[in-house]
């Protein structure tokens, strides 16, 4: 009787305008009941052809668009940025910057980090973590407010260094927010990560060894939840990062598989802590002086050819500069870690279930403007 | 270790003439289009190098030729490298690497979308950020942007910077 049944695979459409998708991303699905056969990644709804902009723009007149580029962590994008341009020019940073930099830097990673593990609680059904995390957002939000006037689109980091400087009272004022944050991760830390249900649908979901993170280009806490000891801010310092204490946290299988949904999670958790020792640290140390360096108006780095990488929220973000000596670049790839853990899905996506593609999504943590660029 | 040191380890392996590049800021490697797919294996294989990652790959449209350039990484070694390698505008074909890293598969789709090239052997090469029925490449430097796309119109906006409200 069974085997004159026929099965057939049924496609179906995922996005996308899907709640879980994170921003427009539509996967088509050839499911087989419950279970994922195939899934296609379909990218490019948010393509604005930001590369394409920056050849026709003046090297500073790029800076807003890296803004669009990942809107939940505009400093970071920012940063690798101008750090491109100022290798190519060899422009010295002023200290005072450096540190300014590296306080927006690591607040901006918070906020985001915070973002990606709300948004994956939500995908998962629970919408308290959500509110309450974006709450401590605003905080951040506040903070950085206050420096540049934005809450959103930052514009902050200029080429050489930063657009102003920290108001009166800013350093008392992040203390007191850090002081009441470092409660909020414990409760964080009760609510969701030793949460049975939270560690039923995390754990051993989509287990990424660490040859398949390295093949694929996994970038950032992807790729240090499979294991992979590497950060760019250890391992290529940049900034003042060599002269800052931290602890890279990598995934340790602590309930289920090594590289799983939930190794990628707890790896966010750990960094968020992280941030903070490095944001104390900055704060007792900054020294007083001048925050932008003196950079020509009009720039025209010398021919050839460089590529920066930085490390942003989603991993280590590279810009690939192409300059043939004019006032705007020739040629300017932005490698984001987005982009290429959105390659791995078609693989991981099969033979699992479709709420667990959605575990997926949430944990891979992508952000659709910055996938499509 | 250096770039000298990496084309040395390359030329003694595979046999496999390449050369430094000059004239900027990373130190890149240059190697024939026809030799890019045996000396990406090699670089990869290689237990001293172990270039295990691709982290970034493009291309540039320069005057008559696309000069391709792939970034790889080495966690292993903490090592970092620049292949370059150019082909003509008019025949832009190249071997694909995706037997090497899986990276590359979307890298790839992503350089012929805009620009063009044709990754020969490679699995499924259909554009990824542009619709499927979109003419020419953006990315080109002679590309005109097109008069309108299906039932959308191109337009200029009407509001120029002479315009006063």
């Amino acid at each position: 009787m069974t085997s004159e049944l026929k099965t057939e695979h049924i496609t179906i459409n995922m996005g996308p305008q899907h709640p879980s998708t994170h921003g427009v991303i539509r996967f088509v699905i050839k499911t087989d009941g419950e279970i994922i056969h195939e899934c296609d990644p379909d990218v490019g709804y948010l393509h604005r052809g930001i590369e394409k902009i920056a050849e026709s723009v003046t090297w500073q007149g790029f800076v807003p668009f890296t803004d669009r580029v990942d809107y939940l962590a505009s400093m970071n994008a920012n940063w690798a940025y101008c750090m491109a341009v100022e290798e190519m020019l060899g422009t010295e940073v002023p200290e005072r910057a450096e540190y300014i930099r590296v306080i927006a830097g690591e607040l901006n990673r918070i906020s985001s980090h915070l973002v990606a593990i709300g948004a994956a609680d939500m995908d998962m059904g629970a919408i308290t973590p959500f509110v309450q995390l974006l709450r401590e957002r605003e905080y951040i939000n506040d903070l950085l407010e206050m420096i540049c006037g934005a809450r959103l689109t930052y514009n902050y980091y200029s080429i050489g260094g930063v657009n102003y400087d920290l108001p009166e009272g800013f350093s008392i004022k992040v203390m007191g927010f850090l002081d009441h944050f470092e409660v909020a991760v414990e409760q964080m830390h009760r609510l969701v990560t030793y949460n049975q249900i939270f560690i039923n649908r995390f754990a051993n979901v989509a287990a990424v060894s660490p040859e398949m993170a390295m093949d694929y280009n996994f970038v950032g806490p992807n790729l240090r939840g499979s294991g992979v000891k590497y950060d760019v801010r250890r391992n290529k310092p940049y900034s003042i990062y060599d002269k800052l204490d931290f602890e890279i946290p990598i995934g340790t299988a602590s309930v289920g598989t090594l590289g799983d949904c939930y190794d990628r999670y707890f790896v966010r958790v750990e960094e968020i802590r992280e941030s903070v020792k490095i944001l104390r640290q900055c704060l007792q140390q900054i020294p007083e002086g001048e925050i932008q360096a003196k950079v020509k108006n009009a720039i025209k780095p010398p021919v050839g050819h460089k590529y920066i990488r930085t490390e942003t929220p989603r991993g280590d973000t590279g810009y690939f500069i192409y300059s043939d000596g004019k006032t705007s670049p020739s040629r300017l790839k932005i490698r984001t870690g987005s982009f290429t853990g959105m390659s791995i899905i078609p693989e991981l996506a099969r033979n699992i279930f479709i709420a667990d593609l959605v575990a997926v999504i949430g944990s891979l943590d992508i952000v659709a403007p910055e996938l499509d660029r | 270790m250096n770039t000298t040191e990496i084309i040395d380890l390359i030329q003694k392996n595979t046999q496999i003439e390449v050369k430094a590049s000059e004239n900027s800021y990373d130190a890149s490697i240059i190697v024939e289009p026809k030799d890019v797919l045996p000396v990406m294996k090699f670089l990869k294989l290689s237990r001293d190098l172990s270039f295990k990652v691709l982290s970034s790959h493009t291309a540039v449209h320069d005057g008559e030729d696309f000069k391709l350039f792939w970034n790889l990484l080495s966690y292993e070694h903490n090592l970092e490298t620049t292949i370059e390698s150019s082909v003509p505008v008019v025949s832009p074909q190249i071997q694909s690497v995706c037997k090497v890293w899986k990276a590359a598969d979307w890298l790839e789709r992503e350089s012929y979308d805009l620009f063009g090239i044709q990754y020969i052997d490679h699995p499924d090469l259909r554009r990824i950020m542009l619709p499927e029925d979109w003419i020419g490449f953006p990315l080109r430097k002679d590309y005109q942007s097109p008069e309108g796309y299906q039932d959308i119109e191109n337009s200029r906006s009407e509001i120029d910077k002479r315009f006063k409200p």
